[in-house]
């Protein structure tokens, strides 16, 4: 069990988390918040990268910064931008990391095709990653960060760069993963996280605003989103009158979701939030907090 | 120790090494090439390096007030030589030149004269005129050992040189020729170690902060024990490329077949200048290659702490080429060249050492500190 205990970052005067407690058990968090909200921050504090300014973080009671590389042996990080050699291969780079894991050679050598079949990397395991896409990098990434077979797999933005199959795959190892070990990962896309985390974190204000699993967040919506559909030319006076959290357009007209506490019109129907709709009602531009 | 191992292989990139080459190539031809196909440089200096290695075979590695006269017996001997050639020239004759005296004041302002002077040293190059200069210089030597103290103005240096005038040492016949080739060959030698030293070791920990490696590496098991690894390794790296530059210093320098003096005192009435301590040429040898080995230890310490501040190649190559200047510097003018000759205070040799050694090894521990301690941001 992994607690964050009232912990708060300041990067100089400049305060980027301010008292987070947060607790983790075995399953899948999603830490969901737009850019600049802290994510990084926190992963890089759960990763012992950096310290927190007050407050600590324990694993099974312990300081984490205490355990040290009993901590550290535990983990599976995949940083934000994740870093290599270009001359590299795939299977080199992770040998390398193996070694810096304290993993034996023998161990790794068959551990890492394994882990780059996993990730749709085994034809190229031999090639110097100097050619390869963003999306074949990030895969690189995911299966360093597995290497160790990690109880508490950290992975900030994952999915970056990755299409829509990739993510797909993505997402089906994650679950296959999740049962016996923690695994925190950060997005600002909902999509990633909204069938497969058991919470989601919303951090806000320098915060953690909500951590709940995604049906709890879809309730405090719950009976207050609505949809219906306007012309092009009304679209403008519709935007002003109501919190609108999304548009989209369908058949040569608007389809507006938006908040409203009670019914506005008999009938504009009255629709099930989705994770998304939390997503934009949080952080959207006026918003009803 | 595997992770040792990796960061040392990381260290020899071979775009790096290829370059090392290249500036090894310059600087052969630059500085060191000469000294190893111009040794001896020219004449008398052939002629006194032969003589003196004749001396060694017949008065072994110190000549005393009784060798000295059969030394001097052995230069009438050569100057009986010389005579016997003047008579047999035509031209000397013409001139009125009879003896080796008479030669050897003659009137060069005179053009028949330096015509003659000419033809007999430069163009038939008799051998014997150009041993008898190698003679009268290492008598002149001989007959004046000591009275240089005149010109140390330091109480220490006069002591010194005292104390070797008492000791048979001074007697020795290890020629000034063989101390300047071995000093000027290995002090340059020397700077380029330091700068393929640097070159190797500056890349420790750059290249993983410019490919963001660092926050992956930091949070592995070996986390921020990786700075200590990454030393050693900079430290096995600086260790080898030392050494095989030396080696093949060596390979050249036997070369110049300098063996027979490796025995003898270096303070000696025939070198430049003396030394603070009693070396033999073989004991100063291994000192300078202890010398060269701090520096290049210091160079590496250095490198590797600004390898790890720096945030690109810029700042570390400002950082680092002023390091390499001023090391550089020191260790021609004293560190490595002219090591422990008098001419330089002991204590400002020494000191300058344990600066170096001190400044490097503070940063480093300091470094080491930090590295628990910062946000790897
Ligand atoms: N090293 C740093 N120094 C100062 N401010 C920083 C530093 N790193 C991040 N920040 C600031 O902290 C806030 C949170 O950043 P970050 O944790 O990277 O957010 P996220 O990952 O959610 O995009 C941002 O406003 C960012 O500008
Ligand atoms: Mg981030």
């Amino acid at each position: 069990m992994l607690i964050v205990d009232h912990v708060s970052k300041y990067y100089g005067n400049f305060i980027a988390l301010e008292n987070v407690h947060l607790q983790f058990d075995n399953g899948i968090y999603g830490l969901l918040a737009p850019n600049g909200a802290g994510k990084t921050t926190l992963m890089k504090m759960l990763v012992t990268l950096i310290f927190p300014t007050k407050g600590e973080i324990r694993y099974n009671g312990e300081n984490i910064i205490h355990l040290g590389s009993k901590y550290r042996e535990l983990l599976g990080y995949l940083p934000q931008q994740f870093g290599y050699y270009k001359h590299y291969t795939p299977a080199k780079y992770l040998l390398y990391l193996s070694a810096l894991k304290g993993i034996s050679k023998h161990e790794a050598k068959e551990k890492i095709p394994e882990l780059l079949k996993l990730v749709g990397l085994e034809d190229v395991m031999h090639k110097k990653m100097r050619k390869f896409s963003g999306g074949m990098i990030q895969r690189v990434g995911i299966a360093q960060a597995l290497l160790n077979d990690p109880k508490i797999l950290i992975l900030d933005e994952p999915t970056a760069g990755l299409d829509p199959t990739e993510r797909a795959r993505f997402r089906k190892l994650l679950t296959q993963l999740a049962n016996n070990r923690i695994i925190i990962l950060s997005t600002h896309i909902v999509s990633d996280v909204e069938s497969i985390a058991n919470e989601i974190i919303m951090i806000k204000d320098k915060t953690i605003l909500y951590k709940k699993p995604i049906r709890e967040l879809c309730q405090l919506l719950s009976g207050r989103i609505y949809e219906t559909a306007a012309d092009f030319q009304d679209a403008e006076i519709f935007r002003k009158r109501f919190a609108t959290i999304s548009e989209k357009q369908e058949n040569g007209q608007m389809i507006f979701r938006f908040v409203s506490d009670e019914q506005p019109n008999e009938n504009w129907k009255s629709v099930e939030p989705t994770l998304e709709d939390v997503f934009l009602h949080v952080y959207g531009e006026g918003a009803l907090a | 120790m595997r992770v040792f191992l990796y960061e040392l292989r990381k260290l020899f990139n071979w775009k790096v090494l290829l370059l090392i080459l290249f500036i090894s190539f310059l600087f052969y031809k630059l500085f060191l090439s000469f000294y190893f196909e111009n040794f001896p440089n020219g004449r008398p200096a052939k002629d006194e390096f032969m003589i003196t290695k004749e001396m060694i075979n017949k008065y072994g590695h110190e000549m005393d007030e009784k060798e000295f006269q059969h030394f001097k017996n052995w230069y009438k001997q050569k100057k009986d030589e010389a005579n016997a050639y003047l008579k047999s020239q035509q031209d000397a004759e013409k001139l009125g030149i009879t003896t080796y005296e008479q030669f050897r004041q003659l009137d060069l302002t005179n053009k028949q004269y330096a015509d003659f002077h000419e033809k007999v040293v430069f163009v038939d190059q008799a051998d014997v005129f150009w041993e008898l200069q190698a003679f009268e210089n290492i008598i002149e030597q001989y007959e004046s050992k000591g009275r240089d103290i005149e010109s140390y103005t330091d109480e220490d240096q006069q002591e010194r040189v005292k104390q070797i005038m008492a000791n048979n040492d001074v007697n020795s016949v290890f020629p000034y020729l063989v101390y300047e080739n071995y000093n000027e060959l290995t002090r340059f030698w020397t700077v380029l170690i330091i700068i393929s030293v640097v070159m190797v070791t500056c890349r420790v920990h750059i290249t993983d902060r410019l490919n963001n490696a660092i926050s992956l590496q930091y949070t592995t098991k070996t986390g921020r024990n990786l700075f200590s690894l990454k030393l050693l390794a900079a430290l096995a790296a600086t260790a080898l490329i030392t050494t095989v530059q030396i080696v093949i210093f060596w390979f050249f320098y036997l070369g110049n077949g300098t063996q027979a003096f490796f025995p003898l005192s270096i303070n000696s009435f025939y070198n430049f200048y003396y030394f603070w301590f009693d070396f033999t040429f073989e004991g100063y040898i291994i000192t300078t290659v202890i010398a060269i080995y701090i520096v290049a230890i210091v160079a590496a310490l250095f490198s590797v702490f600004f390898s790890r501040i720096a945030q690109n190649y810029i700042t570390l190559i400002g950082s680092l080429v002023p390091i390499v200047v001023l090391l550089s510097y020191c260790t021609l003018k004293y560190l490595v060249g002219e090591l422990f000759a008098i001419l330089h205070p002991l204590m400002l040799t020494i000191g300058t050492f344990l600066v170096l050694i001190a400044i490097s090894t503070i940063f480093i521990i300091y470094r080491m500190k930090q590295e628990k301690l910062v946000d790897l941001i």
